[in-house]
């Protein structure tokens, strides 16, 4: 290793370390609002702010580099395991420090990411990066947003000091069941992945109690601690995956669960094979019911069921819910409460907020919704104003469906459901490898 | 009876001195036969042909209304002021902010050349005022989003809204010999006043200029010192009618091309092949943005997508 980085410039270190990060999906800046003291660099805000988006269309919000990939594991899916023959390189903290604070200079970054390959042992990897964080915190005075991976492993008292000077950490749950991690990253256990979550979340509860009695006591990871997982790598299924982000939810207080559409990048034999691309579809079904756990008041099991564990490709999971629970609809914006204005189909967050603003002060009519910016070419199927429907439609499961579909969901660039990645064995089950691989072994 | 039309300047100030005069002219002939216009925004910021009468402005590019009398109101402070006292105690602080922010909208046709159509800016946020104080409880104005002078009072605070986020966002300093940070912009809206307390705030120790070549106006910060921090309110002012030296915001200090280096590879690095998906970058980032990133090859003056 010292040999190594000897002679090597920070250019050529900033590729390796972030050629080596990038497949971390956790990039966001949010969840902390702080504003300068007027002594340092660098404040947050608690929406987050994307400086730039890669040819990729994912945002780039904080230099999200490792600070090394030499790592003693060998984890079949990652690019940094011990057998892979790839170039290794390690910041020394200084450099770090001079690179965040000159790009945030910038505005170029809202802050730093920093994750580590293991060096020697956990323990040792995490007082590395403390050392980094603390120098650039103490001695550059910078105090924009910090987001590092807590290493599972690790000694607690190192978490402990390193929860105390950022802002997010996150440990990644890498697969989402006990067995798949088992199988595929032989040096992690389940165990020793949720212990340090357990601590971050007590940390954190401890903290805001202090913070009652002394106002200026210093913060434990204020934004919170989020996790990720690799989709795809292992044969769950779409329900168990909601399910385990569910409980991640609700028992450890995360703020965020990411998923990662599975790359084959080491084209392991025991992995699937990705030469179709990941499966971006199934990635972005998997964040639409995220959102609908953390913001919509729905729950796992009304999305999927044991019987119908995977979601389907042509609706959205809300649309889905919403044709198979048709007693409860037309909805009467007039009167229903927020939270099943938030059930209908094509009404978000912003919009339900709006709806239950305006009305207080008059009876709301399909054209005032139009002007408040609410979208109506899917919501139309599901509501009434003062009991009129928008047009004379029935509220039928087939009727309604055929309407939607030509209605086209919009989903992000880039997906579509044709040239989809995954397959199409049949419109509803979406997970089968086997099969995948003998199409992939075929064409 | 006819119809007074109250022509303001395009500013804070300038449409608060015209709501102050609509409401005095209202007491005799009710708010229903008064209305505000604002002036094209160019006008007074020394890019366009001076010319005596403001009225002969707005001339130029808008109709008259029949059997309505024109009447141009010269900004007045002390009258802002009380009308800013007046939201402020009857509606709130934060229904002020909104009021503000939707008077810095400007219409993106401006651009290129098209028509101002929002003139109505200064109408929308009178009659909104009107109903603010008419209401029992003023600071729920602005959620009567049925009211049409709210709805749009709401669509211009969104636009801005949304706009001054993309130029926080994607903003570029560049640090010159001087050391001072030099950034350039080209919003639709007149966004410098609200980026400004956003960036005092996060470079407090540093001297930075944003320059917005659209309407040539300019902040201007002063570093601080660490040991004595000022309120960030102190630190900074926007200056009007100077041209920036086009030799001197290009000589770059000896180590910004090397961050300039390191930052685009940076970019092209995080990027993942199996999933590039060039359509959903330009979505999230538009094309118009780029020449002012040094991350793109537009900002190198090619023409070629990054």
């Amino acid at each position: 290793m010292e040999y190594l980085a000897q002679g090597m410039s920070v250019m050529d270190k900033l590729n390796i370390l972030t050629d080596a990060a990038k497949y971390d999906v956790a990039c966001t800046s949010s969840g902390v609002d702080r504003k300068g003291d007027g002594r340092g660099m660098g404040n947050t805000v608690a929406g987050g702010i994307c400086h730039s988006f890669a040819a990729d269309g994912r945002c780039i919000s904080l230099l999200k580099i490792l600070f090394t990939n030499e790592c003693i594991y060998n984890c079949k899916y990652c690019i940094n395991r011990v057998t892979n023959d790839v170039p290794r390189a390690s910041f020394t903290p200084e450099e770090i420090c001079e690179l965040t604070m000159n790009f945030y200079k910038r505005n170029y970054i809202e802050g730093l990411f920093l994750s580590s390959g293991i060096l020697k042992n956990p323990t040792y990897t995490m007082e590395l990066i403390y050392k980094a964080i603390f120098m650039l915190r103490n001695v550059y005075h910078f105090q924009g947003y910090v987001h590092v991976k807590a290493i599972p492993g690790a000694d607690e008292r190192i978490i402990e000091k390193l929860g105390l000077i950022v802002d997010r950490m996150s440990i990644n749950l890498e697969l989402p069941t006990a067995d798949g991690l088992k199988e595929i990253a032989p040096n992690k256990t389940r165990k020793m992945i949720l212990k340090p979550m357990r601590q971050i979340q007590t940390g954190i509860v401890a903290n805001k109690n202090e913070l009652t009695l002394y106002k200026h006591a210093p913060k434990f990871v204020p934004a919170g601690q989020s996790t990720q997982m690799v989709i795809g790598a292992t044969p769950e299924n779409d329900y168990q995956i909601v399910s385990v982000a569910e409980n991640l939810y609700q028992k450890f207080d995360l703020r965020r669960v990411f998923y990662s559409a599975f790359i084959n990048v080491n084209r392991d034999a025991s992995l699937p094979a990705t030469l179709e691309g990941p499966p971006l579809l199934r990635e972005h079904r998997l964040y639409q019911a995220d959102f609908l756990l953390r913001f919509y008041g729905f729950r796992a099991n009304e999305l999927l069921s044991e019987d119908k564990p995977n979601f389907n490709t042509l609706f959205d999971p809300k649309c889905d819910w919403a044709l198979k629970h048709l007693e409860y609809f037309p909805v009467e914006v007039n009167r229903a409460d927020k939270h099943m204005l938030l059930r209908v189909p094509g009404i978000g967050v912003k919009s339900a907020e709006r709806i239950v603003m305006a009305r207080r002060h008059a009876i709301l009519t399909f054209d005032d919704l139009k002007k408040m910016g609410i979208v109506l070419k899917r919501a139309l199927y599901f509501i009434t104003c003062s009991g009129r429907m928008m047009y004379r439609t029935k509220i039928d499961e087939d009727y309604i469906s055929r309407n939607l579909l030509d209605v086209k969901e919009r989903l992000p660039e880039g997906i579509s459901r044709d040239g989809m990645t995954y397959k199409q064995v049949s419109l509803f089950d979406d997970v089968n490898f086997g099969f995948q691989n003998q199409i992939v072994g075929i064409g | 009876m006819n119809h007074k039309i109250f022509v303001c300047e395009n500013s804070i100030e300038g449409i608060f001195t015209g709501v102050y005069d609509a409401w005095k002219a209202a007491r005799e002939i009710g708010h229903s036969h008064c209305k505000l216009e604002t002036l094209p925004p160019d006008y007074g910021n020394g890019t366009m042909k001076e010319q005596s009468n403001p009225l002969q402005v707005r001339d130029d590019c808008r109709n008259y209304e029949l059997f309505s009398e024109y009447i141009y109101v010269k900004t007045d402070q002390d009258k802002a002021e009380k009308v800013t006292k007046t939201v402020c105690e009857r509606m709130g602080y934060p229904v002020y902010k909104e009021l503000s922010k939707a008077i810095l909208a400007e219409a993106p046709d401006l651009l290129y050349g098209g028509r101002d159509t929002d003139y109505d800016k200064g109408d929308a946020v009178y009659r909104t005022i009107v109903t603010g104080l008419s209401m029992k409880s003023g600071d729920e104005v602005l959620t009567n989003l049925t009211n049409p002078y709210v709805a749009r009072v709401f669509e211009l605070t969104r636009r801005v809204g949304n706009e001054y986020l993309h130029w926080i966002e994607f903003l570029r300093f560049h640090e010159l010999k001087s050391g001072v940070m030099f950034a350039r912009i080209a919003p639709e809206n007149n966004l410098l006043a609200m980026m400004a307390p956003h960036f005092a705030d996060r470079l407090p120790l540093e001297n930075f200029m944003i320059y917005d070549e659209r309407r040539g106006l300019f902040i201007i910060h002063g570093a601080g010192d660490p040991e004595n921090p000022v309120p960030i309110e102190n630190t900074w002012a926007i200056v009007q009618g100077e041209k920036p030296d086009e030799e001197a915001i290009t000589d770059y200090s000896d180590r910004e091309e090397y961050y300039q280096e390191l930052f685009t590879s940076f970019c092209k690095t995080i990027a993942i092949e199996s999933r590039v998906n060039t359509n959903l970058q330009r979505q999230m980032l538009p094309l118009k943005f780029r020449k002012y990133m040094v991350e793109f090859e537009q900002f190198h003056g090619k023409k070629s997508m990054a």
